[in-house]
C-alpha cells in the first residue's frame, strides 16, 4: 500500500474516531480498506501517536510470563499499563496497537462489537452472493500474513450438489449457475420418484432418467459457464427425443383429429388415446432404450407417422372434441375415457417438453411446423378415413390393457377396437411398460406441489428439503398393482387440474392442454 | 519440562518485538508467511452410524465388548500369571485358584436411579450434589456370558491398595473400577459364594503399530528433545469448551484467538508460530449450553408464540455466531468441528458430525471438515484420537480418582474410550462391534472440554503391551471460555504448548 494512500486512510480514521465515536481494532481497519493487517496495525500506531491525547489506545501485548514454567500468553492492555504489563512479562515476543478509541467511557464490549458486527455483515454478503472487496478479504483471510491456500473442494461437490446450493458456492459465477443447477436436480430427482413409483420403471424410466441424468452431471463442468449454458442442456436433451419424434408425427395432426371428430367421434376417441399411448411407447423407445424400439417400430413402422401424429392431433384437438365426447356418449367408455384422459396430459407433457426443448433451439421448427401442419391437415382431410382405420391398429394395446385392468367388464368397447384389439394384441407387452412412462412423464413435467421430504442420506445425517413434486405420485402405489395400465393415466388426469400450469413457455399448448384435461377428469368421475 | 515448549530463544534473532509499532514505511516490509501443511487422514470411519436402529438391547454391547476383549485378557493373563487356569464363572470351582476374565459391574448405593425418585425420598441425594457417587460400601460384581458373581477382597490386601503402575496386576481396589471395564481377575471362590481376589489385570495399553515418523522418541531422548522446538515444527491445535451459548461469553477472548490462529494477530514472532500450526481442531463445546438454545424459546413462549420468527432468530445466535467465527477461521487453515456434549448434535456416543445447515459459511471452506465425537485422525504419521470430554466426565463421578490425566491413562489401560458407556453414558446400542474398543494406541489422546490444562507422556513400558519405548501423549484440553486457552501439539516432539488468551484488560 502507498504511503499516500495510509495518510489517506489516517484522516478518514481520525474522523471515524472523532465524528462517529468508533471503535476501530487493526482488524476492522484491515478489512475496511482491504490492506493487511500488519499495516493496520502501523496505520494504528500512528494515528494513536498522532492524536496521543485525545485517544484510547489498546495494546496487545504477547510473550512468556517469568513463573515457572512460562507460559505464552496474549494480553489486552490500555495504554496506561502497558508498562506495568512489559514488566511483568519475562520474554516480550510481540506488541502492536489493537485498538483506538475514542477519548471517552464507550461500552466496554465496542472493543470486539465494532469487529464482530464487520465479520457479520461481510459474511451476509458473502451467503447474499455479492461480496466487496471487504467480503472477499474476508473470505480469503487475505489479510493476513499467514497465507493459506485451502485444499479443492472435491469432496464437497457431490455433497452440494444435493441439497439446496449455497448461494456463495465457489467463485463468482458459480452463485448464479447454482439457480440453474438446481432444475436438473429436480428433473433427476422426479425421475427418481417416478421410478420408484411405477414399480415397472426400468424400461419405461429409463428415458427420464437417462435424459435428466446427462444434464444433471453436466452441471459441474460447466459450472463456471454463463448461466444460459449450465440451464441450456438440461431441458434440451431431455425434449430432444421427443422433438423429434414429435416434429415428425405433426404434420397431419390436425388434419386427422377434425376429421374423426367430426366424422366418427367416438371411435376417434377410442382410437386416439391409445394413439397417444402407442405413440408414447414409441417415443419412449428411442429416447429411453433400445428394446421396446425394434418391436414397437415392427407394429408401427408405417403407422407411426400417421398415427402418432394422429394421436398427437387428436391430443390436441380433444380438447375440444372432447367435451362433445364426453358430453354425448355420456357414461358409456369409461375405459376410452380414461385412455383419453392420460392422452392430453401426456400429449401436454409432450409439448411442454417440446416447449422446453424450443426455449433453448427449437423455437421456429414449430412454430413453422403448427401452420404448416393446419394446411397440410385440412389436405389430409381426405386421409380421414385411412387414418381412422390405422388408428385402431395403434391403439389397441392400451385399450387392451384398460379392458383388462376394469375387469373386462366393458362392453361397450368398439367392434372395430376390439378387432383391432387382436391384431396387435402382440404390440400390447411392450406398450404396457411404455404405457406407464405418460404418467411418469408428465409427472415429471408437470410442477406439482411444494412437499417437504425427509430422508437419511449416506453419511447418516438427517436431511430435510423441498422438493417439487408431481401430483398424481401419490395416488400411483396404491392403484399400481391392481391396474397396471389405467392408473397411471388416471392419476396423472387426476393430477393434472390440481397441478400448477407449466412452467415452460409454450403458451398456445398450455391454453389448450388444461382445458381439455380438466373436461376429461369430470367426465371421468361422472362416469364412474 | 518435558512437556511443555518453552520460549524460543532463536526468535529473537529474527524479529523485534516492536517491530508493528512503527509508522508505515514502505510498502512491501511485511514479511509473509505460508501456512506449513501436513498429510491429513480422517479416520472416522467407524464412529459414523449410517443407519440408527434404536430396537436393541444394550446387553449386546457389553456381550461383544467382552467378546473382543476376551482373546486379549487370555493372553494377558497367560503372560502375568503363568499357570493359572482361566475359567469362566460357571466352571469355577471351590478352593481352587484360578483366573476369571469378564465385565464389572459396580454396585453403586449413591448412583442415580430414575426409580428413586419415585420410590425414595430425594433428600439425601440432593444435598449429596451430582460430583461424584462413590461410596464406602460400593461393591463389585464380575458377569461374563455365562454369570455373574460377587468379588470380594481380603481386608489386607485393601488397606494397601496402592495404585502402582496401571496395566500390571495389581489388588482389587474397588474405589477406581468402573461398570463396563473388561478384566480379568485371580482368586479362590469362597465357601459363602464370593470370589476372593488377590489380583486383577486390565487387557493393557494396545500396541501402536505406527511409531511416529521422525525423531525416534526415546525416553532417554525426550529431555534433550522436547522442551525444544525447531523451526520447521508443525503443530496441531486443540481447542475446546468455546461456549458462545453460555450467560457470559467473552467475545473477544475468542476473537484473539481466533486471529492468532489465522495468522492476523501479534508481531511477526507470532504469525510465525501460527503458520506453522497445519490444522485447528475443537473439540467440542462450542455452543456449550443447550438450554440457551432452548431458552430462548421458552421465553418466546411466555409472549405467545414459541415459534415465531424472532424467537427462533435469538435462540439460534450463538450457532450463528460459531458458524462465523469457524467461517474466518476456516479461512485461514483447516478446521476439524467436533460436537461435544451440549452442542446440537445427537447426544449418545459416538456423536455424529454437527449438521451441515447449522453451519452454512464455514461448510463453503473446503478446509473445514465436521468430525464425530471421539474423532481419529492421522496427521504426518502422528496419530490423534481424541473425545469431547464426555468419557472422562463420567468416569470422574462414578470413581475415586480425581486426576484427568490419570483417569485418560486408566481408559487406555481399559483399551476402551467409554467403558460406562451404556450404563451412565449414553451410547448407540451396537451389536456386533463396539466402536470404542482401542485397537490401537495413538500417539496423541486427548479429551476436551476439562477443568484445567494438563499434559503427560506416557512410555511404554514391559508390563503393558505397549512396546517399551513407545509413547502416548495424554492431553486434557482445557474449557476455551474457562481458561482461556489453547493448546498446540508438537507433531514432532509431541510436546505441548498451551498458548493463553486474555482480553479481560486487567479487569
Amino acid at each position: 500500500m502507498p504511503i499516500d494512500d495510509s495518510a489517506e486512510i489516517l484522516q478518514e480514521l481520525i474522523s471515524l474516531v472523532h465524528d462517529e465515536l468508533k471503535v476501530l481494532s487493526y482488524k476492522w481497519v484491515a478489512r475496511h480498506y482491504s490492506i493487511s493487517a500488519n499495516t493496520a496495525k502501523r496505520v494504528l500506531f500512528q494515528l494513536a501517536e498522532h492524536q496521543r491525547d485525545k485517544v484510547r489506545t489498546v495494546y496487545l501485548v504477547s510473550g512468556w510470563t517469568k513463573q515457572e514454567p512460562p507460559s505464552h500468553v496474549h494480553r489486552l492492555v490500555e495504554a496506561e499499563q502497558l508498562q506495568v504489563l512489559r514488566e511483568s512479562l519475562g520474554d516480550i515476543t510481540g506488541m502492536h496497537v489493537y485498538s483506538v478509541a475514542p477519548n471517552q467511557a464507550t461500552n466496554p464490549d465496542s472493543l470486539w462489537q465494532v469487529t464482530y458486527q464487520q465479520s457479520q455483515q461481510l459474511l451476509k454478503e458473502i451467503m447474499s452472493g455479492q461480496p466487496s472487496a471487504s467480503a472477499e478479504v474476508f473470505r480469503n483471510n487475505s489479510c493476513s500474513a499467514v497465507r493459506f491456500t485451502a485444499p479443492q473442494q472435491q469432496a464437497r461437490q457431490p455433497t452440494a450438489a444435493a441439497p439446496a446450493p449455497h448461494p456463495a458456492k465457489g467463485a463468482g459465477p458459480g452463485q448464479r449457475t447454482a439457480q440453474p443447477q438446481q432444475q436438473p436436480q429436480q428433473s433427476e430427482r422426479r425421475a427418481k420418484q417416478a421410478e420408484t413409483d411405477t414399480a415397472v420403471g426400468n424400461v419405461t424410466t429409463v428415458a427420464p432418467t437417462v435424459a435428466a441424468a446427462a444434464p444433471a452431471s453436466s452441471p459441474p463442468k460447466t459450472e463456471e459457464a454463463s448461466p444460459h449454458k449450465a440451464s441450456g442442456p438440461s431441458p434440451h436433451k431431455a425434449a430432444v427425443g421427443k422433438a423429434a419424434a414429435a416434429t415428425l408425427a405433426k404434420p397431419n395432426t390436425l388434419a386427422n383429429m377434425w376429421g374423426k371428430a367430426s366424422t366418427k367421434p367416438k371411435a376417434a376417441a377410442a382410437a386416439a388415446a391409445p394413439a397417444v399411448m402407442a405413440e408414447a411407447s414409441a417415443e419412449a423407445a428411442p429416447t429411453a432404450v433400445p428394446v421396446p424400439a425394434p418391436i414397437a417400430g415392427d407394429e408401427d413402422e408405417e403407422d407411426t407417422p400417421v398415427h402418432v401424429v394422429a394421436g398427437r392431433g387428436r391430443g390436441r384437438k380433444r380438447r375440444g372434441a372432447q367435451i362433445e365426447e364426453s358430453e354425448d356418449e355420456g357414461g358409456e367408455e369409461p375405459v376410452v375415457e380414461a385412455a383419453m384422459a392420460a392422452a392430453p396430459t401426456e400429449v401436454e407433457d409432450l409439448l411442454r417438453h417440446r416447449g422446453k426443448g424450443r426455449d433453448s433451439k427449437g423455437a421456429k421448427a414449430k412454430g413453422t411446423s403448427k401452420g404448416d401442419k393446419e394446411e397440410k391437415g385440412k389436405a389430409a382431410g381426405t386421409k380421414r378415413s385411412k387414418a381412422a382405420a390405422a388408428v385402431p391398429t395403434a391403439s389397441p394395446a392400451p385399450v387392451l390393457e384398460a379392458v383388462e385392468s376394469n375387469g373386462g367388464d366393458d362392453t361397450n368397447m368398439d367392434e372395430a377396437v376390439m378387432g383391432a384389439l387382436e391384431t396387435a394384441a402382440a404390440v400390447a407387452p411392450q406398450q404396457q411398460p411404455a404405457l406407464l412412462k405418460p404418467a411418469g412423464a408428465a409427472g415429471g413435467g408437470a410442477r406439482g406441489r411444494k412437499v417437504t421430504r425427509t430422508y437419511i442420506n449416506d453419511q447418516g445425517e438427517e436431511v430435510t428439503e423441498e422438493v417439487w413434486e408431481d401430483g398424481p405420485v401419490p395416488l400411483q402405489p396404491q392403484q399400481q398393482p391392481q391396474q397396471p395400465a389405467v392408473p397411471p393415466a388416471t392419476a396423472a388426469a387426476k393430477g393434472k387440474p390440481a397441478a400448477k400450469p407449466p412452467a415452460a413457455g409454450n403458451k398456445t399448448a398450455k391454453g389448450k392442454a388444461p382445458a381439455a384435461g380438466q373436461k376429461s377428469m369430470t367426465a371421468f368421475f361422472n362416469k364412474k | 519440562m518435558l512437556d511443555i515448549e518453552g520460549p524460543q530463544s532463536s526468535h529473537r534473532l529474527t524479529a523485534r518485538y516492536d517491530e508493528l509499532l512503527a509508522p508505515v514505511t514502505s510498502k512491501d516490509n511485511d514479511p509473509n508467511f505460508y501456512r506449513a501443511s501436513a498429510t491429513y487422514t480422517n479416520l472416522d470411519e467407524r464412529f459414523r452410524a449410517a443407519k440408527r436402529t434404536y430396537e436393541r438391547q444394550y446387553a449386546q454391547l457389553y456381550f461383544s465388548r467382552l467378546m473382543l476383549l476376551k482373546e486379549i485378557m487370555q493372553g494377558r493373563v497367560q503372560q502375568l500369571w503363568p499357570g493359572i487356569p482361566v475359567c469362566s464363572i460357571l466352571e469355577v470351582q471351590e478352593s481352587m485358584e484360578v483366573a476369571v476374565i469378564g465385565t464389572i459391574y459396580k454396585n453403586m448405593k449413591l448412583k442415580p436411579s430414575i426409580l428413586d425418585e419415585y420410590s425414595k425420598d430425594r433428600g439425601l441425594k440432593a444435598a449429596l450434589g451430582a460430583s461424584n457417587f462413590c461410596s464406602d460400601n460400593d461393591s463389585l460384581v464380575l458377569e461374563d456370558e455365562g454369570a455373574r458373581m460377587v468379588l470380594s477382597t481380603p481386608s489386607a490386601l485393601t488397606a494397601a491398595g496402592t495404585s502402582s503402575s496401571a496395566g500390571a496386576d495389581e489388588p482389587l481396589n474397588v474405589q477406581e473400577l468402573v461398570t463396563g471395564a473388561v478384566v480379568a481377575v485371580r482368586g479362590v471362590h469362597e465357601a459363602g459364594g464370593d470370589f476372593m481376589v488377590s489380583a486383577v489385570c486390565f487387557p493393557g495399553m494396545a500396541p501402536n503399530p505406527h511409531p511416529p515418523p521422525g525423531t525416534a522418541l526415546v525416553p532417554q531422548q525426550i529431555s534433550a528433545v522436547a522442551a525444544d522446538a525447531a523451526p520447521g515444527d508443525k503443530y496441531i491445535a486443540l481447542a475446546s469448551g468455546l461456549c458462545l451459548g453460555g450467560s457470559k461469553v467473552d467475545m473477544l477472548k475468542i476473537q484473539l484467538a481466533f486471529d492468532f490462529l489465522t495468522g492476523n494477530l501479534g508481531s511477526p514472532v507470532e504469525q510465525q508460530l501460527s503458520a506453522q500450526i497445519v490444522r485447528l481442531v475443537i473439540a467440542g463445546g462450542c455452543i456449550g449450553q443447550l438450554e440457551a438454545l432452548v431458552g430462548a424459546g421458552v421465553g418466546g413462549s411466555a409472549s405467545g408464540n414459541v415459534y415465531n420468527r424472532q424467537a427462533q432468530g435469538a435462540a439460534l445466535q450463538p450457532v450463528r455466531d460459531l458458524d462465523l467465527l469457524l467461517a474466518e477461521v476456516s479461512a485461514g487453515m483447516p478446521v476439524d468441528l467436533m460436537p461435544g456434549a451440549e452442542d446440537p448434535a445427537n447426544v449418545a456416543l459416538p456423536q455424529q458430525p454437527m449438521h451441515r445447515c447449522l453451519l452454512p459459511a464455514s461448510g463453503m471452506h473446503g478446509s473445514f471438515v465436521r468430525a464425530t465425537n471421539p474423532h481419529e485422525f492421522e496427521s504426518d504419521g502422528v496419530r490423534f484420537l481424541g473425545c469431547s470430554g464426555q468419557n472422562i466426565d463420567d468416569m470422574a463421578k462414578y470413581c475415586s480418582i480425581r486426576d484427568r490425566l490419570d483417569l485418560m491413562e486408566r481408559l487406555l489401560t481399559y483399551r476402551h474410550m467409554a467403558p460406562t458407556a451404556p450404563d451412565t453414558l449414553t451410547c448407540y446400542p451396537f451389536h456386533d462391534k463396539d466402536p470404542f474398543i482401542l485397537e490401537t494406541t495413538p500417539h496423541v489422546y486427548f479429551v476436551g472440554n476439562q477443568p484445567e490444562f494438563a499434559t503427560r507422556l506416557v512410555a511404554g513400558s514391559s508390563s503393558s503391551s505397549l512396546p517399551a519405548g513407545q509413547l502416548v501423549r495424554l492431553v486434557a484440553v482445557p474449557s476455551f471460555a474457562r481458561t482461556g486457552t489453547i493448546v498446540l501439539v508438537n507433531l514432532r516432539t509431541l510436546a505441548c504448548h498451551p498458548v493463553l488468551f486474555d482480553g479481560s484488560l486487567g479487569l
